[in-house]
């Protein structure tokens, strides 16, 4: 018997494959959704990453982007998006920062004298957003240093071109997840290019712990965030490299019990004054699709995912105007079909927004 | 009365009346005059050893005259106005334009022959040049020499055109063409290179022109160069090199020793001029260099060095001052330098007068027109020598503004005049509108100007002018936070935060505050989203659907469901990229899709929805309140039965350049201005009947000419509350700008078609801050307001806000050593800014600022800009309290 082959043991395996299969910002917003569900709230999904929770036809209450939620300010996640206003936003808010400078094309000619402060290696990263540029470039030494940035300035040639150099350790980098005033996960990784990987948190130096609050609460605009810190040397503490609006919270919830994507949900449905419930896995909820026009072919496309899913359905409504069923299933699969329905297939006409609302 | 008095204008016009009193039969008069100032962008930065140039700045001068038959001829010239090069201030050489161009209507010119024509011109320009020359006390060079020449063209074109002659023809015509000798060899062309772009011009040029470095012993291995790449062609070229003043004495001394030692070795080049090679004060200089260079030379009569002035040699007067010391034996004429083409001629006769050996060299000056360059085709024919001559037809200008274009003759080396009269080209006035930044008319147009009984607004903006679209709203922003007693760090030109003493802070970057959430822009920027929330809030929306790319059948079947009129647009689009509005059938519908297809948006989602044929409003909503509802109208002229439609544009665009949220977006004479035109039956060159509205716009759109009108307080509640409802529907937003199509906006919601189409969640707000008609709307400060309410900043009171500002301020980044604090203090005198900039510790630089807050509040956002070489990282703004000065200066 192949492996495909083999009966999935619960009843959300196949969600969890499918989801494996999301990338970024998709993957983590269907992880959010299925924790909304799993807390009792009514849920609007709008488009692949935007979802709305609420009760019933309410549904205003609550929005996520991927992870970002209605708290944190569109004028924080641009600002913090931009390594080098997040650097010099950091820095005015009096954070403990790694070492690090801006550089204009002006400051070629003087990059020696400018870094000769700084150790190698060294993170080379431009403004603009992160989501580009995820890692930067990093320089060992002094000739790759001065090729990459030599190579940007010659590239970049605007009045607001700039880079931002900084240290770059190859010890160990922490993450650490702060949801309004606690300190919720961290997980951490060896060096630039390795994997995160959740720890306990009872392993997270306190130091490290209450400054990664400060920086959240210094930030104005966010509610929940998270901070990465870099270790210079053995002997110094930490220093922070990076605050992110919304981070993945997909490492976080790998290396620690707790799931961080309820712990997320719930302080938000507090602060918006919604209800939640305690947590069930099995839901049964009705799903509209309004503004539904080829009945047929939703029926069809629900029909298929559902199967895929193996999320029972039933009662099937299909108007001109509105497609409605009920479905009962595991959160994980319920949330993957409305993530399915937004992908849609070629053939059909684009989905809108996919209602569940809470059966009984 | 005040400006008369400056310039003489009373003097020139009673001079001017006398030569009237002995008018002859065949006479034109001046029946009307305009000027207009442009700033033409070059296509490449042009570098001197002075510096680098982007833009060119010029004036038009256009004159029209009436002939004694009644026919009506118009004359135009180019003014050149280059600071020190040409003794033209700007500032005070526009009003002596703009005085003259008053002073000249009413006057006549004496077109009984050419010579008489030359002369009335010469008479009507004497008290002109007499008034310059009284304000020689305050400008250190001969003034507005620039703005002379264009002057006495125009009067030269219109005399020529009444006496149906060419200007060549009028100044006595010696030659029927002109050869152009050189196309100037930059200094950017390194020695390895520089042979291949002398092998380059070899067939087409007799000459070889070099910029000079300013350094000997490059210019003198520049010079080897072209002596032996030409040579080895077999080719004996004159070698010129332009050293722009680029050489001390002893350089140049030097300079010519060793160049004459290489000439008579042959290393060099047989005949060689050298250009400027010092100072301009240096007249004396100059003919010892030449008088040098003939002793090293003599007896060698195959070798020729000559010494040629330009800068120091302007006209007549310098001629005998250089006389005086022995003379050179090269002149280069500049018309701008002379004031005209009469004393240029005049200079040319004078030089050959003194040593009928002189070699003539006639030049211009960098981004001028067609029209200085038929200009100087005409002189060029008309001097009694001319050796040498570098005006091209222009190529590194944006746009060519006359017609016919100038061109070489099938030669390509001559440039051959028109034959028709005057200089043989015209103005072609709707391709320099969007360049002009000054007009001025006499008589004063008297075009109306308001719309449905609203005079439009006039805002003061000196002070915003520097700042682009998202920078003016930045800067607003930044403004309101200051007044408010909170201190600034900005970062560019969008990012700045505003903090108060107890270390609270609000982020901004341009219109994105604290007050939206995230997902609130994610989802207003997909319009099906939007409408999604919208529809379920029960707020009025046009229907529509969306499809996926490659489902056109569908909708087709859709559209034609749905009845037309429709609209298209991207699902995820912005900026009105790949919308089409109003579309009539399903052929139109076809295409609308298609168009899409081919957009930057192809593969996306587009959206089919229902057309409202009604008044688009753009709305600024902040929580519960309309802050703003701003009308899109068509954009328009009244004309006045004497000017043509692309005068009446560039007065429209003179009123537009007074708001500083239309300043940028001034009336083109792009596609959609002419078929606005052609469907009114209309051109550029038409003249509208007084009273008789011309539109100007196919879309009440404000890039492509709309008009906008503040009509907040008109608006109906019921229109009010839907805006509202449309932001409150939206997750997280909270301040957004909501565009409202409305039939009647003083009438009540369900009594009309009307509908939401998009809503944005950080809009430009100085549509609401700047209307061109109708009340002021405080759409920045109420948002600011709300944003240090949100997060708690401490902030004064409405009572206590000041009026005058002073602060603190650093710089820090690239910024000494730049001329940094040198743009600071021209910018803070230009606006009444008091205080001091100087170098600080850290490679920083500090300032105070005192003054009208909107002044002192331009210059600290604009400071992250800076000077051109400068690269500031952040300015800080801190409170201060003024200290007593009444001036600015630099430390």
């Amino acid at each position: 018997m192949t492996q495909e082959n083999v009966p999935p043991k619960t009843v959300d395996r196949p969600a969890r494959r499918k989801v494996a299969d999301l990338s970024g910002q998709a993957r983590e917003s269907v992880d959010l959704h299925a924790a909304a569900m799993s807390l009792g709230l009514d849920t609007t999904r709008l488009q692949r990453n935007v979802i709305l929770c609420g009760k019933q036809d309410d549904m205003g209450l609550l929005a996520f982007k991927g992870t970002s939620s209605l708290t944190s300010s569109i004028a924080t996640d641009a600002l913090l998006q931009d390594p080098i206003l997040a650097r010099q936003l950091l820095e005015s808010l009096g954070l403990p920062l790694c070492q690090g400078v801006v550089l204009t094309a002006a400051h070629v000619k003087k990059l020696s004298t400018l870094v000769d402060s700084l150790r190698f290696p060294l993170l080379v990263e431009h403004g603009g957003g992160t989501s580009r540029q995820p890692e930067g470039l990093v320089a060992n030494d002094a000739s790759e240093l001065h090729v990459q940035v030599e190579g940007y300035f010659s590239r970049s040639k605007g009045r607001y071109s700039r880079l931002i150099v900084t240290e770059a350790p190859l010890s160990e980098r922490n993450l650490v997840l702060v949801v309004g005033d606690r300190v919720v996960a961290w997980c951490s990784k060896e060096g630039a290019g390795e994997r995160w990987s959740g720890r306990r948190l009872a392993e997270l130096k306190e130091w490290t712990a209450s400054t990664a609050l400060a920086a959240v609460a210094a930030v104005p605009g966010l509610a929940y965030g998270g901070v990465e810190f870099l270790y210079p040397s053995g002997d110094e503490d930490p220093r922070i490299r990076r605050v992110l609006n919304g981070p993945r919270l997909q490492p976080f919830a790998q290396g620690n019990n707790a799931s961080v994507y309820r712990e997320v949900v719930a302080f938000h449905a507090e602060l918006s004054g919604l209800a939640i419930s305690a947590e069930r896995n099995d839901v049964a909820v009705q799903a509209r699709l309004p503004g539904a026009r080829d009945s047929a072919g939703l029926d069809a496309l629900t029909r298929r995912i559902a199967e895929q899913l193996q999320i029972s359905m039933s009662s099937v409504e299909a108007t001109p105007e509105r497609f409605s069923c009920q479905l009962s299933g595991n959160v994980l699969s319920l949330s993957m079909f409305t993530a399915g329905l937004m992908g849609g297939g070629e053939a059909t006409e684009p989905v809108v927004a996919v209602e569940l609302l809470h059966l009984g | 009365m005040k400006a008369f008095q400056t310039f003489g204008r009373a003097q020139v016009r009673s001079y001017l009346h006398r030569a009237q009193r002995s008018r002859r039969k065949e006479s034109m008069a001046i029946t009307r005059a305009f000027c207009l100032s442009y700033s033409m962008p070059l296509k490449r930065a042009f570098s001197t050893s002075r510096g680098q140039t982007t833009t060119s700045n010029n004036y038009l001068v256009v004159v029209h005259g009436r002939a004694a038959d009644g026919t009506l001829h118009v004359g135009c010239g180019e003014g050149q106005p280059r600071k020190t090069l040409t003794g033209d201030a700007p500032r005070d050489s526009w009003r002596f334009l703009t005085e003259t161009c008053d002073a000249l209507v009413g006057q006549a010119l004496d077109l009984d022959d050419p010579s008489k024509a030359v002369d009335s011109v010469r008479q009507v320009m004497k008290p002109i040049r007499a008034a310059a020359q009284r304000q020689v006390k305050e400008h250190r060079t001969r003034p507005f020499r620039g703005t002379l020449l264009g002057i006495e063209v125009a009067l030269l074109d219109l005399a020529a055109r009444g006496c149906g002659r060419t200007v060549a023809q009028l100044l006595g015509q010696q030659r029927d063409t002109v050869p152009v000798s050189a196309s100037t060899i930059q200094t950017r062309y390194p020695i390895d290179r520089l042979g291949t772009k002398i092998a380059q011009q070899m067939e087409r040029w007799p000459v070889t022109r070099l910029k000079g470095s300013g350094e000997v012993d490059l210019d003198l291995e520049r010079l080897r160069v072209a002596h032996r790449v030409n040579s080895s062609q077999g080719r004996d070229k004159l070698a010129w090199l332009d050293a722009n003043e680029g050489m001390t004495n002893e350089q140049a001394h030097d300079f010519i020793e060793r160049l004459a030692r290489g000439m008579k070795s042959e290393e060099m080049p047989a005949r060689v001029v050298i250009e400027q090679p010092v100072p301009r004060r240096h007249h004396r200089f100059l003919c010892e260099l030449q008088g040098l260079a003939d002793t090293l030379l003599a007896g060698t009569s195959a070798r020729d060095l000559r010494i040629m002035p330009d800068e120091s040699l302007w006209d007549e007067k310098d001629l005998q001052t250089l006389s005086r010391y022995g003379g050179c034996r090269a002149i280069n004429i500049k018309p701008p330098k002379c004031g005209g083409l009469l004393p240029a001629l005049d200079l040319a006769r004078a030089a050959l007068a003194d040593n009928p050996d002189t070699l003539v060299y006639l030049g211009g000056m960098l981004g001028t027109s067609d029209l200085t360059t038929w200009t100087l085709a005409n002189l060029g024919c008309s001097l009694p020598r001319l050796d040498l001559m570098t005006t091209m037809p222009p190529g590194n200008v944006a746009k060519r503004i006359a017609t016919p274009l100038s061109s070489y003759a099938e030669d390509l080396v001559h440039l051959q005049p028109q034959e028709e009269p005057g200089i043989g080209s015209r103005l072609v006035l709707q391709d320099v509108m969007p360049y002009v930044r000054q007009a001025h008319w006499a008589p004063a147009p008297t075009a109306d100007q308001s719309r449905k009984g609203r005079t439009p607004n006039s805002y003061r903006v000196d002070h915003l002018s520097a700042f682009g679209k998202i920078g003016l709203d930045s800067h607003l922003l930044e403004l309101e936070a200051l007044v408010r007693g909170l201190h600034t760090t900005r970062f560019t030109d969008r990012d700045f935060v505003a903090y108060d003493d107890g270390g609270r802070v609000a982020p901004f970057q341009w219109t994105k505050t604290l007050l939206n959430g995230r997902p609130a822009a994610a989802i207003t920027g997909d319009k099906q989203s939007t409408k999604y929330l919208l529809e379920n809030s029960g707020v009025p929306i046009p229907s529509g659907h969306s499809f996926k790319s490659g489902q056109n059948q569908e909708a087709l079947d859709y559209g034609r469901r749905l009845g037309f009129p429709l609209v298209v647009k991207p699902r995820e689009g912005t900026a009105g990229i790949g919308v089409v509005t109003d579309i009539a059938d399903e052929g139109q519908l076809n295409w609308a899709i298609g168009q899409i297809a081919s957009s930057k948006y192809a593969g996306g989602e587009f959206i089919v929805e229902k057309h409202l044929d009604e008044s688009a409003y753009r709305m600024f909503v902040l929580d519960d309140r309309v802050l703003s509802a701003v009308r899109y109208e068509h954009g328009s002229v009244i004309g006045d039965g004497i000017s043509c439609v692309a005068e009446l544009i560039i007065q429209r665009n003179q009123l537009r350049r007074r708001n500083p949220h239309l300043m940028g977006r001034l009336i083109r004479s792009g596609e959609s201005t002419t078929e606005a035109l052609r469907k009114q039956d209309l051109g550029y060159d038409s003249v509208p009947a007084e009273g008789v509205e011309v539109l100007l716009t196919l879309n009440p759109n404000f890039a492509q000419g709309g008009d906008s009108v503040e009509l907040v307080e008109e608006f109906h509640p019921t229109l009010l509350d839907a805006a509202v409802a449309g932001v409150a529907a939206i997750p997280g937003l909270r301040f957004a700008g909501v565009d409202f199509l409305v039939a009647d906006h003083t009438a009540p919601l369900e009594a009309q078609a009307a509908g939401i189409c998009e809503i944005n969640a950080h809009p430009a707000q100085t549509s609401g801050e700047f209307p061109l008609y109708g009340k002021r709307t405080g759409v920045s400060s109420a948002l600011v307001d709300r944003c240090v309410e949100h997060h708690g900043l401490q902030v004064l009171s409405p009572g206590d806000r000041p009026q005058q500002l002073a602060v603190d301020v650093v710089v820090r980044g690239l910024v000494q050593d730049v001329g940094y604090r040198k743009w600071m203090a021209r910018r803070c005198k230009a606006t009444n800014v008091v205080g001091w900039v100087g170098n600080g510790p850290d490679n920083e630089v500090h300032a105070h600022l005192a003054g009208a807050a909107p002044s002192v509040a331009a210059v600290v956002s604009a400071a992250i800009a800076g000077s051109r070489q400068a690269r500031p990282l952040s300015v800080s703004t801190h409170q201060a309290t003024a200290r007593t000065t009444q001036r600015f200066e630099i430390r």
